[in-house]
Formats: structure tokens, C-alpha cells, sequence
């Protein structure tokens, strides 16, 4: 990172610190139990429980106890798949393409983003592996020289393609994340006082000692997961928009699906990253590390990304009308005004409208605004893929065969339950693992914190100072000098 | 106790957006501002420098007049006309484009661009070109000289579209939406560009608003390349569409830009300008050009494939066509090699993109890719010839099993026929006729003048080859030898056979003399109308907020 930063930018760590005081605050989550921790792990921990329970039960009684029929064959299980995939986009676009595009204030939310992109990989993993109906022989997906006589798996099918990018983007994700937290660890297990505590730490930060030599490879570790992931977090998303795009169904068949479904999961993804950020700097009180210039930052991120996907919507309206091929247009009127409006209503105002209101600073920097809007997103991308998926498929080209989708109830346990499995997940992480990346907050402490922006301007005179009453606060402890 | 207290008003201020950056008076005539002030340079638009240009200009003009003659004076002209549409649209695009790149800058709180940012900003000089040009295109639409537009310009052949198209396509419809685009990107475009340029940027007001007319540029411009994409270069071919088709033209135009502006610091350096722009500055500059050639490439591979795999005829009747044409089939694949082939392998590395002989080089060669690629759209339509090819003769040599390819390659013929009706007055009928050849076809003796007589003759000669096409199963020919069929083929350019599968589709464009002087001529227009925006201030905004960022910038990782 360059050494300068103008003044006009906003801090990016507020309030007066120096390297101890942010080890003590950014290790402290990880020393201590909250009680609301225990009650929400308890409530997510029992969802994921009936994760479990729904998910042995559809492979005990067979995929029929989903609500699929013959029209409709595929419903809220690749809803719930393509939604999760969207939200584990946010993770590595933060690290590796924020990353290149030098954006300092990733440094606050990558770890967690990260942790959140593998856990919702892992959700949406298990939709099509238990979509297989058969899981024990899920194996068969691999291309693996078998004994079975010459039964290879579809290589021209974008199934398989998912299997590769995801399984893909998955290792390479979890590297990611794993190589990161390794000084982390180191610093935890400085800091900590029971002997096996230590022993863990160690253990889990492969006896890191902050030689320069490590650092230097841990450096060019991170470059080069950098770049393979850059083009594998765009890669997966084209990949899963491919299962479609590739048939000929109206409404799935259509160019821009790749780039829209990409602006569409990094749009998800930051959504749920603010969703899980929001009440982790609260229950944890790291407002000074995720301040309200991160949040804002995001919050153009999503209007931005939004705003492209709600072109996309139109684009695909408008060109559907400009076809002139009565199917399309039958498609795309039947998503709109046909049985299922109230999804397509759903999908506009939460994904393309609400964002709007990003356009406004006071928006953009109010926190309340800022949660209830990322639920909205949430909700509004699971309705995308309901929309492209089911209402495609519902009114297809038989009228004898149009069909409506009603969901059982184990559809919907299923589904509440992926977010019991990962929300345990995130919470046993939160508690376990540095929330926020502690070396990367500390790369940037010297240039983009408070602290130090009240000493140059100290050092400079009042003149050159961007912000006012930034000296307020710039008595500085003997500590960040250093 | 007391710093606790004071952060925490702080945090409150925070919530009510007080601690927004804040520019007083004092530090407006800072001590750096004052620094900075010894930099401050402006481009001298000399004499010679724009005798040059009006070479490359004249050069222009002589492929014009030359692509107009090229086929003879009773040709329709297509060549001369497809070459001013792809041009214009190449070239105003990279213009809007430059205008946009500053403008996300000015949103992101881009610090490194500062010192180039002027340059970006500059390359939308050219846009009142283009206006001018375009405006010679919407009028020969309305007068009918050219068939840049035929499948719809054309009365009958618009009555031939499905009723949505008929509205959409109806002339004064087209003409104002494309009068919009180019209000909007001359006027907006300028506010945009004097907004960011602004010499009191230092001031709260004057930088708020900067950023709030770079977010209107964003708005503006996000919706009108993709309409501009449609009305300027889809409709040439209205069957055929594709949602991700404005997309795909911005990453082009992009790449374009991108490569532009690097060539123009490289030019402004070597004349002793620009001086603290450093390989720093032209390693990120060089970075966007690569990240945009992998993105355009993203953009082609779906549009292709998904297409090609879904194998809808509407959709891959676009592929067909060219891939039948071995001029277009070869330069996809120039394209492909150019623009993606050429950086992934000499410039993806950080050495590579510091040098600035290799950043020249791979910017001259995507400049040229992408005119290539929006040759590869704009120059098909009009220059069709849908009869006599000798690719033909290769292709069918008689074999017996490769009927049913056969087969549904003549289906595409006769899509494009009926799509084709009225193509090149003068020269449609069975024949083609070259000049060279002295033929007395008697279509093309009556020429242009001639217009309900051709009409007539043409749909006469449409009939019949849908008619034929339509009987016809038969491979191209089939059971003939290689001699055999090469006679064959002369017959059919003859138009003494009238076998539609033999006679497919042959080309007037080429990427000739004319083709690249013409460039060559515009590309003079465009840096002339670049240095003299980029002549008219400072060469980069001293005031900016964040010049001091871009003056320390280095690059650190790849």
C-alpha cells in the first residue's frame, strides 16, 4: 500500500489507539463468553439440528417429500442453492478483488467475510448433493477412472462444471482464510494464559514466530491466492448462472445471465456481510474497527451492484419485448403479472428499489437503515432465483402441464435449517476466531487510523489537517509511537 | 476518562455524518497547494503536431472516397458507409467511456488517477464527432442512401418485422432516441467533465458536486450504451438479439479507452509533459487494460457460448452467417488472439506493465483488436452479398454424408435471405456483379435511380430463392468433383445456376487500404479533437483533493 494518504479520507480505525490496545480489543472476543452468545448459538444449534433431521428424513423417505412435481423439478432446493453460493461470493471479492483495487477498508471485514463465504459454500453444497437422492452415491460426480465399466461422468453438462468451480473456489477460499488467520492465531496464543489454550493456538497457527522470512512468504502466499481467486470468484457464479443460461427454456436462455448473476452474488454476499458485521460490532464492541465509513463504503457496493442487476432485470424485460418471440415475451410477462407477481414484486422493490435509497449519505450512514436494507436484500435475492427458477418452469410449453409450486414443509425446514447450520457455524467461529483480521487492522493502523492522522496534522500544523477537530484527540501515547 | 468521553461524541458525530472531510479556508493556500503550484503545466497544441493530424485526416478522407468507389459508382456504397458507422461508434465510444472511468474515479475517492485523470476525461472530445457523423447516418436513413439500416429503413422490409420491431424501428422513434444519447453525452458529458476539472475542487461544494454529476455520468451513461448498443449496431440485424450485447460493446469500447489513454501518456511524456507520472501511474493504467481484456473476453466467451450450446437457430443465425464468410470467421479469430491472446501473455506480469515499450506495444495492438471486433458487428450487414461463394466449392465436395450440415447451413441462407430482401440495390438479384468484370447485368446498369424496378426485380428474385431454398436438401455440389464444381461455381457468380446452397453468402467488405486508411483517418480526428480538449487547462487539476496521493503513488504488488 502506498505510504501517503490524503487527510480527506475518513479514518478507518476512530479513537485513540496504538498496536496494544488493538491486540487487546480485536483478541478480546476470543477470551471471553457473552451469555448472548450461548443463547443464540443454543437457537441456531437447534436449527441446524433440524437441518439434520429434515435432511435424514429426505433420505429416508425420498426426494418426494420435497414439493417438486414433474413441471416444477427444480424449486427451493436450487433457490436455496444459488442463494447461498451468491452470499460465499462476498468473502473473496473482499479479499483478493478489494484487494486490487488497494481498497483499505477491507481490512476490517475481510476475515469475517471470509469465514461467511466458506460457511454458506458449505450450506449450498448440501442441496444438490442431497437433491442426488441417493448421497452415498454422491461420489459419482467425480470423473474418477472407475471399476464400473465405462461410466464417466456428463462432461458436457454445466453441473459438472459447477463441481469443478465450486469444489474449486471452495479450496482455494478455506486457503485463503486459513492462511490468514495464521499470525492471528500466533498472536492469541501469545496472549494465552491456560497451557492446552497455547498448545491449541500453536497447533492451529502451525508455529507461526513472525520471522521476517515468514512474513515475506505469507506475503507472497497471499498474492498468489489473490490472483487465482479473482478469477475463480467470478468464474463460480458465471458457472452456476451456465445451469440455466445453457438450456433453451425462455426466461433461463439469455446472454447477460453470467455478468448479472455475478454483480447479483456480490451484491447478496455484501448484504449478508453487513447483516453478520452490524451485530458483531455491537455484541462485540469493535465500532472503532467497523466504523461507519466501512459501512458506508458497503453501502455503495450495494447500491452499485443493485443498480447493475436492476439493469439486468430491465434489459432481460425489455429484450424478451423486443424478440418478438411470443414465448419469451410469455415468459417474462407470466414472471411479471402471471401467478406468482407477488415473487417478481418482491424481487423489484427489495433488490432494485429499496437500494435506491444508498443514493442518500444519511441513508448510506444510518445504521438501522443499513440492517433493515441488507435483510431486504437478503430476502429480495432468495425471490431472484425463485423467480428465474420456478417461474420458468411452472407455465413451460404444454398447457396440459403448468403446475404450481406449494412448498412442504420439510422444503422449509430444510431451508430455515441451512441458516441454523450457518449462523452455528459463524457463531462458534466469532467466539474461537479472530473476528477481525488483527495484522491486516495493523497494516493499515500507521496511515488510515485517527491515531495517526491527528499526529500528521499535529506535526503539520492545523493547515493541512482534512479533518476538523482531529488534534482533539491526538494525544498520543508513548505505545504508537513506536 | 477524557479521550473516552470525546470519542464517544465522536462516534455520534460519525452517525450524523458530521466528520465528513471538511476543506476550510485555511488550508486552501496550504503550504502544499502552494508546491503543487510549480507543476502546473498545460499541453501546447503546436502547429506541427496538428499538421500531422490533418495528414492522418486527408489520409482518412482518401479511404473514404476509395471505399466509396471501390465497388464501382453504381454500387450502393456499403463499404464507404459501414466504415464511417464503425468508426463513429468505435470512436465515441472510447470517448464516453473516458468520461466514465474519470467519473467512477471521482466516486471511488480515487487517489492515484489524479495525475491522468485529465486524460481519461479527454478522450470525450471526440463525441461531437461522432454526433456529427451519426447525424450524417440518421440522415441517410431518412434519405435512403445507404443500407447500414436496410432491414428496417426500408418500408417493406420493415412490414416484414413482428409489430413490436415496427414500432421500435420506426424512423422517427430511432432518430430521436439517437438525438437523446448524443444531447445527453455532449451536454451532461461536458458539465460532467467541467465539474471534476473544476479549479476550486478544494472546496466542500465544488468537490460535492463534482461527485454528484460523476453519479448522474454513471446513471446516464449505464442506460444509454446499452440503448445506443441496440439502435447503432443490434438493429443492423434485427432477427437477431442478445441481452448481454450492450455489455459486451461497453467492454470493448473499454478496452479500447483503456489502451488509449495509455498510448497518449506515453505520447505526452515523450514531449516532456506529465513528468510525475511515473511507471506507477502507467502500471495501473496498465492493469485496468488487462483486467478489461479478460473481462471483454468473459463477455465474448458467454455471449458465443451460450448461444452456440443452446443451438437456437435465432440466436446462432449471428455465428452462422459469419462463420460461412471466411473474412469474418478469420477475424473472430483475429480478435480472440489480439485482445485476449496478446495480454494474458505479455502483459499479465508486473515487469511487463512497468515497461513502457510493452505498454505501448500491447496498447497499439488492442486499439486495433477492438476495431477489429467492432469490424467483426458493424461491417457484416451491410456488405452482404447473399450470392456465390467459392469457400462453397471446398466445403461441399460431394459428400454424401454431410447432407443434413449441408442442409441446415442452406436453412441459414434462407433465414438471411428473407431477412435480406432489398440488400444492395443495384446488385441484389442472383447476380453479383463486379465492375472489373464489365458485366451488363441489367440490375446493375439501372443502378439506384432505378428504385421500384429493383424493388420489383427483388422481389421477384426473393421469391424464387425462398421458394428454391425451401425444395432444396441437396449439399452444394453434391456428386461433383473439384473441377466439376469449381465450374460449377463460376456458372452460379454467373447466374446462369440458380442453386441457392452453392451460391451462399459472399462479402463487399474487406480489411483493406480504404478500411485502414479510413481508421487512420478518424484515429487523426480523435487525437485532434483529444489534444485540443486535453489543451484547453492544465494537464491535470492541481486543486484535486487527492493530487497529493497520486504524486506519491507507487505500486507495491502486482
Amino acid at each position: 500500500m502506498h505510504a501517503y494518504e490524503s487527510d480527506f479520507r475518513e479514518p478507518l480505525i476512530n479513537g485513540n489507539k496504538n498496536y496494544t490496545i488493538i491486540t487487546d480489543e480485536l483478541v478480546g472476543p476470543t477470551e471471553k463468553t457473552y451469555t448472548g452468545w450461548w443463547l443464540l448459538l443454543i437457537i441456531f444449534g437447534c436449527l441446524a439440528g433440524l437441518f439434520v433431521f429434515c435432511l435424514s428424513w429426505t433420505v429416508f423417505f425420498g426426494i418426494g417429500v420435497w414439493g417438486l412435481n414433474k413441471t416444477i423439478d427444480w424449486a427451493w432446493d436450487i433457490t436455496n442453492f444459488v442463494w447461498w453460493i451468491g452470499i460465499g461470493h462476498a468473502g473473496t471479492l473482499i479479499s483478493a478483488i478489494l484487494l486490487l483495487f488497494r481498497q483499505r477498508f477491507r481490512t476490517g471485514i475481510n476475515r469475517a467475510a471470509e469465514a461467511m463465504t466458506i460457511f454458506a459454500v458449505i450450506c449450498a453444497g448440501m442441496f444438490p448433493v442431497f437433491h442426488m437422492g441417493r448421497v452415498w452415491n454422491a461420489f459419482f460426480i467425480f470423473p474418477y477412472p472407475n471399476t464400473r465399466g465405462p461410466l464417466w461422468v456428463n462432461f458436457n453438462s454445466p453441473l459438472l462444471w459447477d463441481v469443478f468451480a465450486i469444489s474449486t473456489y471452495f479450496s482455494v477460499s478455506l486457503l485463503f482464510w486459513y492462511s490468514g488467520l495464521m499470525p492471528d492465531f500466533a498472536t492469541i496464543r501469545d496472549r494465552a494464559k491456560g497451557k492446552y489454550r497455547k498448545m491449541i493456538y500453536n497447533i492451529l497457527s502451525f508455529g507461526w514466530t513472525g520471522t521476517a522470512k515468514q512474513w515475506q512468504r505469507f506475503e507472497s502466499l497471499s498474492l498468489i491466492l489473490a490472483g487465482l481467486s479473482t478469477p475463480l470468484v467470478l468464474s463460480v457464479h458465471t458457472i452456476v448462472s451456465f445451469d440455466f443460461a445453457t438450456s433453451v427454456i425462455p426466461g433461463w436462455h439469455t446472454t447477460i445471465f453470467p455478468p448479472y448473476f455475478v454483480a447479483g452474488a456480490i451484491f447478496s454476499g455484501f448484504a449478508m456481510v453487513e447483516t453478520l458485521m452490524l451485530i458483531v460490532r455491537k455484541v462485540f464492541k469493535l465500532e472503532d474497527y467497523i466504523t461507519v465509513n466501512h459501512i458506508e463504503s458497503m453501502n455503495k457496493i450495494i447500491v452499485l451492484t443493485g443498480s447493475i442487476v436492476g439493469i439486468a432485470y430491465i434489459t432481460e424485460l425489455f429484450i424478451a419485448w423486443y424478440s418478438g418471440y411470443m414465448y419469451e415475451q410469455f415468459a417474462f410477462y407470466n414472471r411479471a403479472l402471471g401467478k406468482y407477481w407477488w415473487a417478481y414484486f418482491m424481487m423489484m422493490s427489495c433488490n432494485v428499489l429499496s437500494p435506491q435509497a444508498y443514493w442518500f449519505k444519511p441513508a448510506r450512514r444510518n445504521l438501522w437503515v443499513t440492517f433493515g436494507l441488507s435483510i431486504f436484500v437478503n430476502i429480495g435475492m432468495w425471490f431472484e432465483r425463485f423467480v428465474i427458477i420456478v417461474t420458468s418452469l411452472a407455465d413451460d410449453f404444454l398447457v396440459s402441464s403448468w403446475a404450481y409450486f406449494q412448498p412442504t414443509w420439510v422444503d422449509i425446514a430444510i431451508f430455515i435449517g441451512s441458516i441454523g447450520l450457518f449462523m452455528t457455524l459463524f457463531l462458534l467461529f466469532c467466539r474461537f476466531f479472530p473476528v477481525i483480521a488483527i495484522a491486516e487492522v495493523k497494516s493499515i493502523f500507521r496511515t488510515s487510523s485517527a491515531t495517526a492522522k491527528a499526529e500528521r496534522a499535529k506535526e503539520l500544523g492545523q493547515s493541512s489537517g482534512g479533518f476538523v477537530g482531529l488534534t482533539t484527540f491526538g494525544i498520543l501515547d508513548k505505545d504508537a509511537k513506536q | 476518562m477524557q479521550s473516552l468521553k470525546l470519542e464517544k461524541q465522536k462516534i455520534k458525530k460519525q452517525r450524523r455524518g458530521d466528520n465528513y472531510p471538511k476543506v476550510t479556508e485555511t488550508n486552501k493556500d496550504s503550504r502544499s497547494q502552494l508546491i503543487f503550484k510549480d507543476m502546473v503545466e498545460k499541453f501546447e497544441f503546436d502547429s506541427k503536431l496538428k499538421r500531422n493530424l490533418f495528414i492522418m485526416m486527408g489520409v482518412g478522407l482518401l479511404g473514404l472516397v476509395w471505399a466509396f468507389f471501390a465497388n464501382g459508382l453504381h454500387d450502393n456504397h456499403s463499404r464507404f458507409w459501414s466504415n464511417i458507422l464503425l468508426n463513429t461508434y468505435y470512436f465515441t465510444g472510447i470517448g464516453i467511456f473516458g468520461i466514465f472511468f474519470a467519473a467512477a474515479n471521482q466516486l471511488g475517492y480515487s487517489g492515484w488517477i489524479t495525475l491522468v485523470k485529465r486524460i481519461y476525461m479527454s478522450l470525450s472530445g471526440f463525441i461531437v464527432v461522432g454526433a456529427v457523423f451519426t447525424a450524417l447516418i440518421i440522415g441517410g436513413v431518412w434519405a435512403g442512401y445507404h443500407n447500414l439500416y436496410e432491414h428496417w429503413s426500408v418500408a417493406e422490409n420493415l412490414k416484414e418485422l413482428p409489430n413490436v420491431k415496427q414500432s421500435f424501428f420506426a424512423k422517427p422513434f430511432w432518430t430521436i432516441r439517437m438525438a437523446i444519447y448524443f444531447a445527453l453525452w455532449i451536454l451532461i458529458g461536458k458539465a460532467v467533465v467541467n465539474a471534476i476539472n473544476a479549479k476550486n475542487i478544494g472546496d466542500q461544494k465544488v468537490y460535492k458536486r463534482s461527485k454528484l454529476m460523476a453519479a448522474l455520468w454513471i446513471v446516464i451513461f449505464a442506460v444509454s450504451e446499452s440503448f445506443v448498443s441496440w439502435d447503432m449496431v443490434m438493429s443492423q440485424d434485427p432477427h437477431w438479439y442478445s441481452t448481454l450485447f450492450g455489455w459486451y460493446n461497453f467492454s470493448s469500447y473499454g478496452s479500447g479507452a483503456f489502451a488509449m489513454a495509455i498510448l497518449l501518456v506515453i505520447f505526452l511524456k515523450s514531449r516532456g509533459y506529465l513528468k510525475q507520472v511515473n511507471e506507477n501511474h502507467i502500471h495501473d493504467m496498465g492493469k485496468y487494460m488487462f483486467a478489461f481484456a479478460i473481462f471483454w473476453t468473459y463477455l465474448w466467451f458467454d455471449q458465443f457460448m451460450l448461444q452456440w450450446y443452446a443451438n437456437v437457430p435465432e440466436d446462432t443465425n449471428y455465428w452462422v452467417k459469419r462463420f460461412d464468410v471466411p473474412l469474418f470467421k478469420c477475424m473472430i479469430y483475429v480478435a480472440l488472439v489480439i485482445n485476449f491472446g496478446a495480454p494474458l501473455l505479455l502483459f499479465m506480469t508486473k515487469a511487463s506493465k512497468r515497461n513502457l515499450k510493452v505498454a505501448a506495444f500491447i496498447s497499439i495492438l488492442v486499439v486495433f483488436g477492438h476495431y477489429i471486433d467492432f469490424f467483426n458487428m458493424t461491417m457484416f450487414e451491410p456488405n452482404l452479398i447473399p450470392a456465390g461463394t467459392e469457400a462453397c466449392c471446398t466445403k461441399g465436395k460431394g459428400k454424401e454424408g454431410e447432407k443434413k450440415e449441408a442442409a441446415a447451413e442452406t436453412k441459414g441462407t434462407v433465414l438471411y435471405a428473407q431477412a435480406d430482401a432489398g440488400t444492395a440495390k443495384g446488385t441484389v438479384g442472383k447476380t453479383v456483379v463486379t465492375p472489373e468484370k464489365g458485366s451488363t447485368d441489367a440490375n446493375t446498369a439501372e443502378g439506384q435511380s432505378a428504385n421500384e424496378a429493383a424493388a420489383q426485380t427483388e422481389r421477384e428474385a426473393k421469391e424464387t430463392k425462398t421458394e428454391e431454398a425451401k425444395g432444396e436438401t441437396k449439399a452444394c455440389c453434391a456428386g461433383m468433383g473439384k473441377g466439376e464444381c469449381k465450374e460449377h461455381m463460376a456458372e452460379c457468380k454467373e447466374g446462369k445456376e440458380g442453386e441457392e446452397a452453392c451460391c451462399g453468402l459472399q462479402t463487399k467488405a474487406s480489411l483493406g487500404l480504404p478500411e485502414i486508411l479510413t481508421f487512420v483517418g478518424f484515429l487523426g480526428m480523435f487525437l485532434y479533437m483529444f489534444f485540443n480538449e486535453f489543451s484547453k487547462d492544465s494537464t491535470f487539476n492541481e486543486n484535486d483533493p487527492y493530487l497529493k496521493e497520486s504524486l506519491r503513488h507507487h505500486v507495491e504488488y502486482a
